[in-house]
C-alpha cells in the first residue's frame, strides 16, 4: 500500500537577506521619505547622519529604482528635512511601533544600532528604521546671548567736567535690558547718561549693596570717566528666533528680514550724481520709502507655509501675494507664489511668477518654468497657436 | 599697442584727452581696493594699454604689490606730487617689472598730506592739475589709464583722487559696514560735484571677497543688487571676485596674482572683470559730454 504524505514547504529567505524599510519624516509633512532594501548591508558602516543624507538625496544610490512619482511626492519632506539639518536647531527621534517615541539619536551613531529587527510568522527577518527630524524645542542660548541677558551694556566716555561721578549703582544693578518676546528687528538704540548722583543718593540714605558688576562699573570714577548705560539694540540669534516662533525660520529669510530695512535705509544716491545728475539726491529724499516690517514678513511667510502644508492653497496664495507686495525683489516669494498658483491650476499666472523668480536668480523657478514648457505650456503670446501646429 | 580707449568716442570727451582716470575708492578698509587696482592695472597692461598706477594710500600696499621697495619712494612719490606745487607728475613715475605699467609710489609720509595742504589754495584739485599738465605736455608719453588706489579714509588724498578721476570703481564686500562706507562715500562725491565741480562718474560697484557658501554674503549681495538696480540702474559688475588665499600669497610675493598664478580662479575673475570694465568704459565715454573742467576750479 502506498501511503500518501503531504509535505508543506516553508520558504525562508537566504542567509543575510531581509526586508529593510527606512522611513524618515518631519512634523507637518504628510508623506515621509521611504526607502526599501533587501539586505542589512544597506545600512553598512553608515552613521545616522549619513543614512539620512542618502535617504533624502534624490540622486543617491538608495533612490535608484524609486518611481519618479514617489520621489516627487516625497520632495516636500526631503526639502524640509534638509533645511532643518542645515541648522543646529534640530533633533532626530527614533520612533517605535505605532510612532511611539523611543529616544533621541545622535547623528554620529551607527545606523545599524538604530535598526529595529522584527521576525515574521514564518521566520523571515524585517528591519525597520523609523526616524523623525524635528526642530529642537529647547534651544539654549549661546554664550554671547547669556552675557547679553546677564549684563547691561555700558559704554564709558570721558567726563565733561571733573565733578562728574558715577551714579548710584542701584539703578545699574536692577535695570537689565528687557528682551522683547518676538522681535526680529531691533528698536532704535536709546542711551541715557547717569550723571547726577545726588538725587539718587538723597533718595536712599543707605547706599544700595553693590554687586560685583556694579563695583566694576564704578571703578573708573577716579579716572574721570562717566559710565553711560546704553540700551543697545538686542540682537537675537537665528536659533533663538526660531525657538521663540516655535517653528523653524529659514536662515536666508531671517537674514533678509534682518538686513532689508538697514540696507534700504542707506542712501547711495551721492555715488551716482555724476551719471544721473544732482537731481537724483533730491529725488531720493522725496521718495517715500515704505519699509516692510520684517516681523510681519516672517509672520506672513510662516502662515503661508502652514496653509500650503495643509493644502489650503487659496489662503496660501493670499499670503504669498502679500509677501510679493511687501518685498517685490525676493525670488523665493515669487517661487512660492508660482508653486501655489500651479497647485491651484493657474498655469499662466504661475509661469509669470516663475519667470520673474528666474530673472531674480531663483534656480528652482527656472526649472519649474522649463518643466512647464516641456509639458507643452506656453505663455499667451500672439503666436501661441503655433504650438498646436507644431 | 592700441590707441587710447576713448579714441573711438571722439577726442575731448575726457578732461585728459584719451586718458581714463579711474579711482578705486571706498571709505571702508579691507574691501580689496588695492588688490582690485593692482590686478586691473596688470590686466590692462597685459592688453597692451599703457597704464599708470598711482598709490595714494600711506600704507603703500600697492607699491609693495609691484615689488617696489620703500627706498624707491623717497624722492619719487605721491607725497611730493601733492605737496610740491612745481613737482611734475613725470618725476614721480617709476617703472615696474610689468611691461606697459608704471607706478607713482607711496610711503608713510603721505599721511602728512592733510597737514601740508591745509593752507594751500586749490588743494582739492592739485592732483587733477598735475595730470592735466602731464597730458598737455608734448614731451611725455601719455597713458591710456591712470588707476588710483585710494586710502580707506575720506581725507584730502581721497578728495584729490575723486576730483581728478573721470570714473570711479567702488570695491565692496558683502558686509554691512562696507555698505555703510559706500553710503558715506556717496555723500562726499555729491559734495565734490556741488562744491568743486568734480565730474567723476560711477563705473561700477565690484563685489569682492565674496563667499557664496555664506548665507549672509548671499543675502547682502542680493539686497544690494536689488536696491542699486531698482534705484539707479545696472551699476554692479556681474563679475564677482570670490575670497581666495591665492591673492594673499601673491601680495606677499610682491607681484599681482594675475602674473603669479594666472590660472587661478581669482586671476581669471580679474581678467573677466577687466573686460567688463573696458566694455562699460567704452559705452560710458560716448555719453560723457559734460565740459571737462567746471568753472571756478583752480
Amino acid at each position: 500500500m502506498i501511503s500518501k504524505t503531504t509535505t508543506s514547504t516553508v520558504r525562508h529567505a537566504p542567509e543575510g537577506v531581509c526586508s529593510v524599510l527606512i522611513s524618515i519624516n518631519t512634523p507637518g509633512i504628510e508623506s515621509p521619505v521611504c526607502r526599501v532594501g533587501n539586505s542589512k548591508a544597506l545600512l553598512g558602516e553608515l552613521t545616522v547622519g549619513q543614512l539620512i543624507d542618502k535617504v533624502i538625496n534624490p540622486n543617491s544610490l538608495l533612490s535608484v529604482g524609486v518611481p519618479m512619482a514617489q520621489l516627487e511626492a516625497e520632495s516636500p519632506a526631503a526639502v524640509a528635512i534638509s533645511e532643518l539639518l542645515s541648522t543646529d536647531v534640530y533633533e532626530v527621534f527614533l520612533l517605535g511601533e505605532g510612532e511611539a517615541e523611543v529616544r533621541v539619536v545622535s547623528m554620529e551613531e551607527p545606523a545599524s544600532s538604530i535598526a529595529q529587527p522584527q521576525s515574521g510568522e514564518r521566520g523571515n527577518t524585517f528591519i525597520n528604521v523609523n526616524l523623525e527630524v524635528r526642530s529642537a524645542k529647547e534651544v539654549s542660548p549661546d554664550g554671547q546671548e547669556k552675557r547679553e541677558l546677564a549684563l547691561p551694556s555700558v559704554v564709558e566716555v570721558e567726563a565733561p567736567s571733573e565733578t562728574a561721578q558715577v551714579a548710584a549703582t542701584s539703578e545699574f544693578s536692577s535695570e537689565l535690558p528687557e528682551m522683547p518676546a518676538k522681535v526680529l528687528l531691533a528698536p532704535e538704540p536709546t542711551m541715557h547718561v547717569l550723571r547726577d548722583p545726588a538725587p539718587v543718593a538723597e533718595a536712599s540714605q543707605e547706599p544700595a549693596p553693590k554687586t560685583d558688576v556694579a563695583k566694576k562699573r564704578s571703578a573708573p570714577a577716579s579716572s574721570g570717566l562717566v559710565a553711560i548705560e546704553a540700551k543697545l539694540p538686542p540682537r537675537i540669534s537665528h536659533a533663538r528666533a526660531s525657538k521663540e516662533r516655535g517653528e523653524y525660520i529659514r536662515k536666508s529669510d531671517w537674514l533678509r528680514a534682518q538686513f532689508l530695512p538697514e540696507v534700504e535705509a542707506l542712501d547711495f544716491s551721492g555715488l551716482f550724481v555724476g551719471n544721473l545728475g544732482l537731481g537724483i539726491r533730491e529725488e531720493r529724499g522725496r521718495r517715500n520709502v515704505v519699509l516692510a516690517d520684517p516681523a510681519r514678513i516672517t509672520d506672513v511667510l510662516l502662515r503661508g507655509n502652514g496653509y500650503r502644508r495643509s493644502a489650503d492653497h487659496a489662503k496660501a496664495l493670499i499670503c504669498y501675494q502679500e509677501l510679493v507686495d511687501m518685498d517685490s525683489g525676493n525670488a523665493d516669494f515669487r517661487f512660492l507664489l508660482g508653486k501655489t498658483l500651479l497647485e491651484l491650476g493657474q498655469v499662466e499666472e504661475a509661469m509669470q511668477a516663475f519667470t520673474r523668480g528666474k530673472e531674480l536668480g531663483h534656480e528652482g523657478a527656472g526649472k519649474e518654468l522649463e518643466n512647464l514648457r516641456q509639458a507643452g505650456h506656453r505663455s499667451r503670446s500672439p503666436l501661441g497657436f503655433l504650438r498646436f501646429w507644431k | 599697442m592700441e590707441n587710447g580707449l576713448l579714441a573711438g568716442a571722439g577726442n575731448g570727451s575726457s578732461p585728459y584727452g584719451n586718458t581714463s582716470v579711474i579711482a578705486f575708492v571706498n571709505e571702508k578698509g579691507g574691501v580689496a581696493k588695492t588688490t582690485s587696482c593692482v590686478n586691473l592695472a596688470a590686466a590692462f597692461a597685459e592688453r597692451n594699454y599703457r597704464v599708470l598706477c598711482m598709490d595714494l594710500d600711506p600704507q603703500a600696499n600697492a607699491t609693495t604689490a609691484f615689488g617696489i621697495s620703500a627706498e624707491h619712494a623717497i624722492e619719487r612719490e605721491a607725497h611730493c606730487l601733492l605737496t610740491m606745487p612745481r613737482f611734475p607728475l613725470e618725476r614721480a613715475i617709476v617703472p615696474t617689472q610689468i611691461p606697459n605699467l608704471d607706478l607713482v609710489p607711496s610711503s608713510a609720509r603721505l599721511a602728512d598730506c592733510d597737514k601740508a595742504l591745509v593752507m594751500e589754495v586749490g588743494r582739492e584739485s592739485r592732483l587733477r592739475n598735475k595730470i592735466r599738465e602731464f597730458n598737455r605736455s608734448v614731451l611725455t608719453d601719455k597713458y591710456d589709464f591712470i588707476l588710483m588706489d585710494c586710502p580707506p579714509t575720506l581725507d584730502m588724498l581721497t578728495v584729490n583722487a575723486l576730483a581728478a578721476a573721470t570714473h570711479m570703481i567702488v570695491p565692496v564686500t558683502t558686509k554691512f559696514y562696507a555698505l555703510k562706507g559706500m553710503a558715506l562715500l556717496g555723500d562726499m562725491v555729491a559734495t565734490l560735484h556741488e562744491q568743486i565741480g568734480a565730474t567723476v562718474r560711477m563705473l561700477g560697484i565690484a563685489i569682492t571677497m565674496f563667499d557664496k557658501q555664506t548665507a549672509l554674503d548671499v543675502t547682502v549681495y542680493r539686497l544690494l543688487k536689488e536696491k542699486v538696480e531698482r534705484d539707479f540702474g545696472n551699476f554692479i559688475f556681474s563679475t564677482v571676485i570670490t575670497k581666495s588665499v591665492v591673492v594673499s600669497e601673491a601680495e606677499a610675493g610682491g607681484i599681482p596674482v594675475l602674473l603669479r598664478d594666472p590660472e587661478s580662479k581669482a586671476a581669471r575673475a580679474y581678467q573677466v572683470l577687466a573686460d567688463e570694465v573696458l566694455d562699460r568704459l567704452r559705452r560710458d565715454v560716448g555719453r560723457m559730454l559734460a565740459p571737462p573742467l567746471a568753472a571756478g576750479v583752480s
